[in-house]
């Protein structure tokens, strides 16, 4: 079971986290203040981190500067107020895996700490990736599914990739967008879900098990029906 | 209106420092003829002077006694005074001795006599005091009493002429000052009436076209975006509750329904209600936040060819979905300063909407171009077009069109282009085509090329 910390000074919005990470099964701790938060982080017994940026006496940048500096390497959600852009690129520059901004969805933050943690165990680097009877081929660009050749647009190559270097876990519409497209703003309308529409007809052809799942009101999953 | 209030405007002071001035030139215009005049008057009193010297000292020293008698018995102005002594004792003459402010050296001086000889009037006199060459004293002098009355009037005129110049300059002031105050007095009325909240009044402007014209018409202007502001606002805040109001009420009954019948589905919609309701919320931060951006400092240099394909790619299943053609013609162009995800951000938007008005079937075309000092993007569509008197209010946010009622989003779209490209100091409008509506951003920045017309 991961163990978690959280590093979060506002009680409403620890509790909305332990009880959202409790219910995927994880071991929460929840630390109130930026010393002992920064104590607990140091000891690199946590698998993930979730850090608000501002803490009574402290940025939470000075936290991951520090675990980073002394090598501990426990990937950190940061979870902030500040949305512009500049504060996130500030974020994720010292050090910080992933940055969220408040108020969220605890469906959103806990779909990134899973993929954070995933992100952790895949260590060596891939040249195929494969769910399933789908694989995608990084070094020739392509994909087949049933050794059946897809054609996609590279833009779907980009989506498929990282839902398949993220399968089994759910995707956030603002996931994809954050990480295919590399934008953060809101896109608005559907248009994600057109994407993944368009994407889904290729790769689930009629007559084979579907792999891409909506997850209803949240996002997707690709992998195994479960 | 009061003498205080008067003294402190600008006329008044005008006027006083020109009257001041003006006195200045009066006293010295005086100054000057009074000067030139007495040395005149002088200068001839000095003539007579030296001519009866001349006439006298020729004489024969036996016949001066007789000469000095005659001289004045014809003297019947009495402006003359002879004086023949020898010693201290006189020979002839009107006057009984040489008075002892008066040097016998030969000089002419302007001396005060001691004491009254009658019928000599004067008491102030010019005379000089020869030796003879007989050993006798001669005295010879002209009345200067003509000089100091003289002296008295030009004393009376500085006096009287500067008095009533500056007494003429402060009543002219006062008057001249009392019609701007007046017109204060009415600006100041209408500017309490705007603070009591009648933003509809303007201040009053004159038909001379002067400074406090000038200045009104500045503050008049500043009143007019003011109010342009408020009512912004104020449909903006009626925009929220309205607008709000709808999905709260669904989602109300979504949830009563959830409440009654125990329904799982149910509860999806309610997040689906929610999610449209949060990025309403969403867009409106985003708006503010991109207003509040200064920071044009962290600009870059942007692609925009590279950014339009983006945008366009992005869009692209959305307009196929709709079976709409969806265009992207390019030139190259040079980059421009900016902030690639802002101005993507703008472009998406645009494409968007292009794409939701225009009915399935047509066509919308991002056209990337040249243009002096820049790049232009145009977005075309074949939608219905946006009526001319609906142009302005579309930037309105929250705004729907006619047409545009039941279309999903967060109506703040172009509202955050207009953000974007305001923060760029770029240009953003609406146009007609032939087959729909354009939109068009021109990517040079106004600021550059107000210095180069």
């Amino acid at each position: 079971m991961a163990k978690i910390l959280t590093i979060e000074d506002d009680e409403t919005t620890a509790r909305e986290i332990i009880a959202e990470l409790g219910g995927h099964g994880f071991d929460v701790e929840w630390v109130d203040n930026g010393m002992t938060g920064l104590v607990r982080a140091l000891s690199g017994n946590f698998d993930l981190i979730t850090l608000d940026r501002m803490l009574p006496g402290m940025d939470g940048l000075a936290i991951v500067t520090a675990m980073r500096r002394d090598n501990i390497d426990t990937p950190v959600l940061m979870i902030s107020a500040l949305s512009d852009v500049d504060d996130r690129v500030h974020g994720l520059r010292a050090g910080g895996d992933d940055y969220l901004v408040k108020p969220f969805a605890s469906d959103e933050m806990a779909a990134r700490v899973e993929v954070l943690l995933r992100r952790k165990d895949r260590q060596a680097p891939q040249t195929v990736l494969r769910v399933q009877d789908l694989e995608l081929d990084l070094v020739s660009r392509t994909v087949t599914r049933r050794k059946i050749r897809l054609d996609l647009l590279p833009m779907e190559f980009r989506l498929l990739e990282y839902m398949m270097r993220n399968s089994e876990q759910i995707l956030t519409r603002t996931m994809l967008f954050e990480s295919v497209w590399g934008y953060h703003f809101d896109p608005g309308t559907n248009i994600i879900d057109v994407h993944i529409g368009r994407l889904r007809r290729k790769v689930d052809a009629p007559g084979l098990p579907p792999l891409i799942h909506t997850v209803r009101g949240t996002g997707y999953i690709l992998g195994e029906h479960r | 209106m009061n003498i205080a209030k008067l003294s402190r405007t600008t006329t008044f002071r005008l006027t006083l420092v020109y009257s001041i001035f003006f006195t200045l030139c009066v006293v010295m215009l005086l100054g000057f003829v009074y000067w030139k005049t007495a040395r005149e008057m002088t200068r001839r009193v000095d003539q007579i002077l030296n001519l009866e010297e001349k006439d006298f000292s020729q004489a024969a020293p036996d016949r001066l006694p007789r000469k000095i008698t005659e001289s004045i018995e014809r003297d019947k102005r009495h402006i003359y005074l002879y004086g023949l002594f020898a010693g201290n004792a006189l020979v002839a003459g009107n006057i009984h001795e040489i008075p002892e402010n008066l040097p016998r050296d030969g000089n002419i001086h302007e001396i005060i006599m001691p004491r009254k000889t009658p019928p000599f009037p004067s008491s102030v006199v010019r005379a000089r005091v020869i030796r003879l060459n007989s050993g006798n004293w001669l005295l010879l002098g002209h009345d200067a009493q003509q000089l100091v009355e003289f002296r008295e009037i030009m004393k009376g005129a500085f006096f009287w002429g500067g008095t009533l110049t500056v007494a003429l300059g402060l009543i002219f002031g006062f008057a001249s000052s009392f019609r701007p105050l007046s017109r204060i007095d009415e600006i100041q009325r209408v500017c309490e009436l705007i603070m009591r909240g009648d933003i509809k009044q303007r201040l009053p402007i004159s038909r001379k076209r002067d400074e406090l014209d000038m200045l009104t018409a500045i503050v008049n202007k500043t009143l007019d975006e003011i109010e342009r502001l408020m009512s912004e606002v104020k449909s903006v805040c009626d925009s929220i509750a309205h607008d709000l109001r709808t999905p709260l009420t669904r989602l109300r009954a979504l949830i009563y329904r959830a409440q009654q019948q125990g329904q799982v589905p149910v509860l999806e919609q309610v997040i689906s209600e929610m999610d449209a309701l949060l990025q309403r919320f969403r867009a409106l931060l985003r708006i503010s936040e991109i207003e509040n951006k200064q920071r044009r400092a962290g600009f870059q240099m942007v692609e925009l060819p590279d950014i339009m394909e983006q945008a366009v790619v992005f869009l692209e299943p959305l307009a196929e979905d709709k079976s709409i053609d969806l265009v992207l013609e390019k030139e190259e162009v040079d980059a421009v300063q900016g902030d690639g995800e802002l101005l993507f951000e703008a472009i998406a938007n645009l494409l968007d909407n292009a794409i939701k008005f225009t009915p399935p079937g047509g066509k919308v075309t991002a056209k990337l171009s040249r243009e002096s000092g820049g790049a232009r993007i145009d977005i075309v569509d074949t939608g219905p077009g946006i009526k001319a008197n609906e142009r302005a209010a579309v930037l309105n946010r929250f705004y729907r069109g006619e047409n545009g009622r039941n279309a999903p989003g967060s109506g703040l779209g172009l509202s955050i282009v207009t953000a974007i490209v305001g923060l760029h100091d770029f240009e953003f409008e609406f146009g007609e085509v032939d087959s729909g509506t354009r939109a068009t951003i021109l990517c040079r920045p106004l600021s550059l090329h107000r210095f180069v017309e």
